[in-house]
């Protein structure tokens, strides 16, 4: 479960059209999310609000032993006011990070930043900050801007209160500046810490954009914005477009490379790592597709293009969405393969081979997320298959909503079918990997809270002496590894 | 001046290699290790070679047979070497990312992958070079500091040898850890193992903690008091065979005392050779105590301590076999005293503890012990004692026999019943017989260091059962012998007693040295009827001014009678100067052992509610610099 703060952040992203999944950070966003999520590991109640349209605050109170809490607040120029904030109506799905459907990286033009100053006057700027209450005390912060509209600067600061640092070398406090740069096609990120004067620099490439002029595009968009469809198009353009997206439907897919590279100049650390990623891009592509219903007109430019040029293409998929990674760190030879697939809309498995050439150690993980709750209307009916064949749907409650069909309108009914069908839905997260690690994690509401209980088993690790002798009453008499350890935790969030 | 600087056995004892090991296991694992070290540092392979380090005397400040301090300038160039084990992470960025906190990292995707390789290093051609000051002292163990960083160079070899950059970094980070090594964790190390060689008290609480029933076998093995002796010669040095020594019945006569262990007289010898050079060997004997532990006193450094027979060193036979008594703080000589009651009395309560198996009981012991005060003139008039040199090595027959008759009148002690001494300023035990209400204290206490001076041999090494520093144990001892008289029959069993020493004294000029182990063959068996449990449980002061004191003894009471077969087991329970009460070898009958083991109990309780109150330095008692004595403690 995303902690309040983070939501508002990518709503704020979302907001402002920010593509968070056009970066090399997040090419195994999906694969990660099913399998590598975060089980808390203590007694955690965080209580948030949205309370201005423009103001977010956040308190967490959690013990593990000893009581410890933080303090954040959160600014955006950006009106978040249209983003649901209050923990029973915030849809499951934007908290919980599960399958990513990658959207359609959309391509951003000169028209495009000109529509961008010309619409917002002001650049989206975000201002957030974390105080965490001993042990130790920690203040973190987050400066956001949107200096161009297809730039992206933000600067993390972290500082820590100990006099005595646990590891040499290690700064109170440090400065990340991190500035990405998404043009669609492309996305290249850079960043600095001053920790070690870390460098860093990360690249995306989407393959097979082969999206048509950039000059129709902007037109195209221009049109629609001032409402002006005396500008022809060219035909010829419209052609273009038409196999581009044509293309794009019979094979709705996307296929990324991407990079990454860290140098210290101080300590001489370097780390680098390519990757590569296809995906299907079933719903985005859909005209049906509702997620993009309120989204911005720019966004919906090449959306609202595309439904325009192919209305009839409502066309059933071939297969199930799935993504499938390669990374490869060539420097320690780790190699990284994931498989994740979504075979019904409450189901999606994972699955995650590391391989390292130099060691030869593996590993493999498996997980699945199953998203329950949804099909409850159907929960009432009783289906009889009769002798002779014919089938005959009962519905034992059949005579109350007769009763009490007139109580509501359509709209309200709608509205409270949506509203029970949210509150009943929940997901559960289940990993296992070759070590015997186990994690669970179940995410879910209880009457207008947002609960997430999780616990993480893993078998004892009794490789050496010290801590065979340490830890001897778990072992038997072979010194055989018999104890498990494990974290369980409950968070808890209410926010308005 | 020269040292011979014996470095092969080190590495000659197999168990030290193991040892050594563990401690530099613990001492590596003990610190927050660097991040890059992802498990447990494991010593692997250690070995000290054969090259011994140079060493230059820089300055000695002072010296003595068991105490040392120098200054040395040490230079190694050897062949040691070690070898440690352990797994490290070789993607360093990933040691980057662990070490900080996440929200203002770049979290990469891949990049901090990890990859933890299994790493064996050898550490070799150690180049030190380093001053470095020795305290040593037989109470407080070895002292080594380095005033300098002593390490110049070292080898690292790796796995990661053909690797320049990780090569060089692993010896950066080694040499910075092991500057640490050398400064702050070897001379902890040290220090402890020292402690583990040659303070058995130490040895002694580390062995009740793992509670290994092996060393207790082990110490049966070098018991020199054990009787009959396991490879017994005779005086001269000649192996008796086992018909000679079944004829010589334990229980019979004195002849018992021409017994000796040839183990024994060797580990004297080699005693008696140390001293002479600056060797800082000295063997293991059993129920030693060394000059180091005892108190100024016993060392004889009382202004004018100097005996009479310090020149000769001859002690007559039964003496040397008991002599551990003349040194322990309570011997004195009563005939130097014209008025014999005070330090008769004195005596009742600081019985030495080695009287405590004879006195138990009063009419017999008392009738016995007049028996036995018979017996002892004979054989002196008679002249019967063989003698024999303390310098257990030099077994010289015919000089220390005619030493030993010719001093045999001073030499034999007055039964041991006789050669208690209660110092009235203690508290606990206050005095018992209203004939003597307030004893001369001062006389008392003069009378005890004068046995010394007068049979003090010259030795350094003074054999001994009990402890100076424990100079109150010893009369915290004593008393419950006593007591066991005086509560049930106390008036009669004290007025015997000191018509018995009146007696002995007007007549012999003898030494009251009590002595168990000569005392005890004469036990008898009957003597098991009087040790019910009640009357041991009302032995006097100790039970009654302590019995709070959580001692594991009172349990075992009630398990006396079995006690019989338990014997060697005891001693793991009882305060070190007091295992041989609890050895088997020293009591013949179970009742005996029984009544020993009690006594030993409460000796150790009173001897450990004393300590915990501080009344060492109570200042009528001749340990009253308690605090300057050094801990009860005895060599094996």
């Amino acid at each position: 479960m995303l902690p309040f703060m983070d939501y508002v952040i990518r709503e704020f992203g979302t907001a402002t059209d920010w593509n968070y999944d056009n970066s090399y950070s997040f090419l195994t966003a999906t694969s990660d999310a099913i399998l590598a999520f975060e089980t808390p590991s203590s007694a955690t109640l965080h209580v948030s609000s949205l309370s201005t349209a423009n103001f977010a605050t956040s308190y967490t109170l959690s013990t593990l032993g000893q009581l410890d809490g933080s303090l954040s607040y959160l600014y955006s120029s950006v009106p978040l006011g249209h983003v649901p904030s209050q923990s029973p109506t915030i849809p499951l799905k934007r908290i919980v990070e599960g399958y990513r459907d990658v959207p359609l990286p959309v391509r951003l033009g000169e028209v495009a930043r000109a529509l961008h100053n010309l619409e917002e006057g002001r650049k989206p700027t975000l201002l957030h900050a974390t105080l965490a209450l001993p042990p130790p005390t920690a203040l973190t912060a987050l400066y956001a801007r949107r200096i161009r509209p297809e730039t992206l600067l933000s600067v993390c600061l972290n500082s820590t209160s100990i006099t005595t640092p646990a590891t040499p070398g290690l700064p109170p406090a440090s400065l990340l500046a991190h500035v990405q740069h998404d043009t669609g096609r492309f996305s290249i990120e850079g960043l600095a810490s001053t920790d070690n004067a870390l460098l860093g620099a990360r690249a995306l490439w989407n393959f097979a954009m082969g999206q048509p002029d950039l000059e129709y595009t902007t037109m195209g968009a221009l049109s629609e914005l001032g409402g002006n469809p005396d500008i022809p198009i060219p035909p010829e353009m419209i052609d273009g477009l038409s196999r581009y997206y044509r293309r794009l439907l019979s094979k709705p897919s996307l296929l990324s490379a991407g990079a990454e590279v860290y140098y210290s100049p101080f300590s001489h650390v370097i780390g680098l790592s390519t990757g590569l990623r296809f995906t299907t891009l079933a719903s985005h592509i859909t005209p049906t597709d509702s997620t993009k219903v309120g989204s911005k007109p720019l966004a919906g430019t090449s959306a609202a293009l595309t439904s325009a040029l192919l209305a009839p293409a409502n066309v059933s998929h071939s297969s199930f969405p799935y993504t499938m990674t390669l990374t490869l760190n060539p420097i320690i030879g780790a190699l990284a393969s994931t498989y994740s697939v979504k075979p019904t809309s409450n189901l999606a498995l994972s699955s995650r081979f590391d391989f390292n050439v130099y060691s030869w150690e593996s590993q493999y993980t498996l997980g699945a997320e199953i998203w329950r709750g949804r099909g409850r209307k159907n929960k009432s009916k009783k289906i009889d298959v009769k002798e002779d064949g014919t089938v005959l749907v009962s519905d034992e409650l059949a005579w109350v909503r007769d009763r009490t069909k007139d109580w509501f309108s359509e709209e309200e009914r709608l509205l409270k079918d949506e509203r029970m069908d949210r509150e009943q839905e929940n997901v559960i997260k289940l990993r296992l990997d070759a070590g015997c690690n186990i994690g669970a994690l179940w995410t879910g509401r209880i009457k207008s809270l947002l609960v997430s209980a999780g616990v993480t088993v893993s078998p004892v690790a009794a490789s050496t002496g010290m801590m065979r002798r340490d830890a001897g009453a778990m072992l038997d008499a072979e010194g055989r590894r018999k104890g498990w350890t494990g974290k369980i935790g409950l968070s808890v969030a209410y926010s308005t | 001046m020269a040292f011979n600087f014996n470095w092969a056995p080190l590495s000659g004892d197999p168990g030290f290699y193991k040892r050594a090991e563990e401690l530099l296991t613990d001492a590596m694992n003990k610190n927050e290790k660097p991040a890059i070290i992802v498990d447990d540092i494991i010593v692997n392979e250690l070995n000290l070679g054969d090259v011994p380090p140079d060493l230059e005397v820089v300055e000695i400040s002072d010296i003595g047979v068991d105490k040392f301090r120098g200054t040395f300038k040490m230079s190694y160039a050897g062949n040691a070497f070690i070898t440690i084990k352990t797994r490290v992470q070789a993607n360093p960025l990933n040691t980057y990312l662990v070490t900080r906190p996440t929200y203002a990292s770049p979290r990469p995707l891949a990049a901090a992958a990890g990859l933890t390789i299994p790493l064996q290093i050898t550490l070799s051609d150690f180049k030190l070079s380093a001053i470095i000051i020795l305290v040593f002292s037989r109470q407080k163990g070895l002292t080594i500091v380095f005033r300098n960083d002593p390490l110049e160079s070292l080898k690292v070899s790796s796995t990661f040898d053909s690797i320049p950059f990780v090569a060089n970094y692993l010896q950066e980070v080694i040499e910075g850890q092991l500057r640490t090594l050398f400064m702050d964790e070897l001379p902890a190390i040290i220090h402890r193992m020292s402690l583990r060689l040659w303070v058995p008290e130490h040895k002694a609480i580390e062995e009740r903690a793992l509670m290994t029933e092996e060393d207790t076998q082990d110490e049966l093995s070098v018991d020199p008091l054990a009787s009959p002796p396991r490879d017994p010669v005779d005086s001269s040095g000649a192996t008796l065979t086992p018909q000679e020594v079944a004829a010589l019945s334990l229980d019979s006569h004195r002849d018992y005392h021409s017994l000796f262990s040839r183990k024994n007289l060797l580990r004297l010898a080699t005693l008696t050779d140390s001293h002479r050079t600056l060797s800082l060997f000295t063997p293991n004997i059993r129920d030693a105590v060394f000059r180091a532990w005892t108190g100024p006193l016993e060392r004889g450094e009382v202004p004018g301590s100097h005996a009479s027979k310090t020149t000769t060193p001859a002690l007559s036979r039964s003496q040397s076999y008991v002599g551990n008594i003349h040194k322990t703080a309570y011997t004195f000589d009563s005939s130097s005293h014209a008025s014999l009651r005070p330090a008769l009395h004195s005596q009742q309560s600081s019985l030495s503890v080695t009287s405590l198996g004879s006195h138990r009981l009063k009419p017999h012991g008392n009738r016995k012990r007049k028996k036995r005060v018979v017996n002892l003139r004979k054989s002196a008039t008679t002249g019967e004692v063989e003698a024999i040199s303390e310098d257990g090595s030099t077994v010289t027959d015919s000089t220390s026999v005619t030493g030993s008759t010719s001093d045999s009148p001073v030499v034999f002690s007055v039964p041991p019943g006789a050669s208690s001494f209660e110092p009235t300023g203690d508290p606990v035990t206050p005095p018992r017989s209203p004939r003597f209400p307030a004893s001369p204290l001062h006389q008392s206490q003069e009378a005890t260091p004068q046995p010394h001076r007068r049979q003090r041999p010259p030795s350094h090494i003074d054999l001994n059962f009990t402890q100076p520093g424990s100079s109150s144990v010893n009369h915290e001892a004593s008393s419950p012998s006593w007591t066991g008289d005086a509560t049930i029959r106390p008036r009669r069993a004290q007025r015997r007693v000191v018509k018995l020493n009146r007696e002995q004294q007007h007549d012999q000029d003898s030494d009251e040295t009590p002595r168990a182990s000569m005392i005890l063959p004469e036990q008898r068996p009957r003597q098991q009827s009087h040790h019910d449990l009640s009357e041991h449980a009302y032995q006097g002061p100790p039970v009654t001014h302590v019995p709070h004191s959580p001692q594991p003894y009172m349990s075992r009471k009630a398990a006396l009678p079995e006690l019989s077969t338990a014997g060697p087991s005891q001693p793991a329970t009882l305060p070190n100067f007091l295992s041989f009460i609890t050895d088997s070898s020293n009591s013949q009958s179970i009742a005996e052992r029984a009544w020993m083991m009690k006594m030993a109990a409460e000796v150790a309780r009173r001897y450990e509610d004393e300590r915990t109150k501080g009344r060492f330095g109570a200042p009528s008692t001749p340990s009253a610099n308690g605090e300057d004595n050094p801990p009860p403690a005895y060599a094996r």
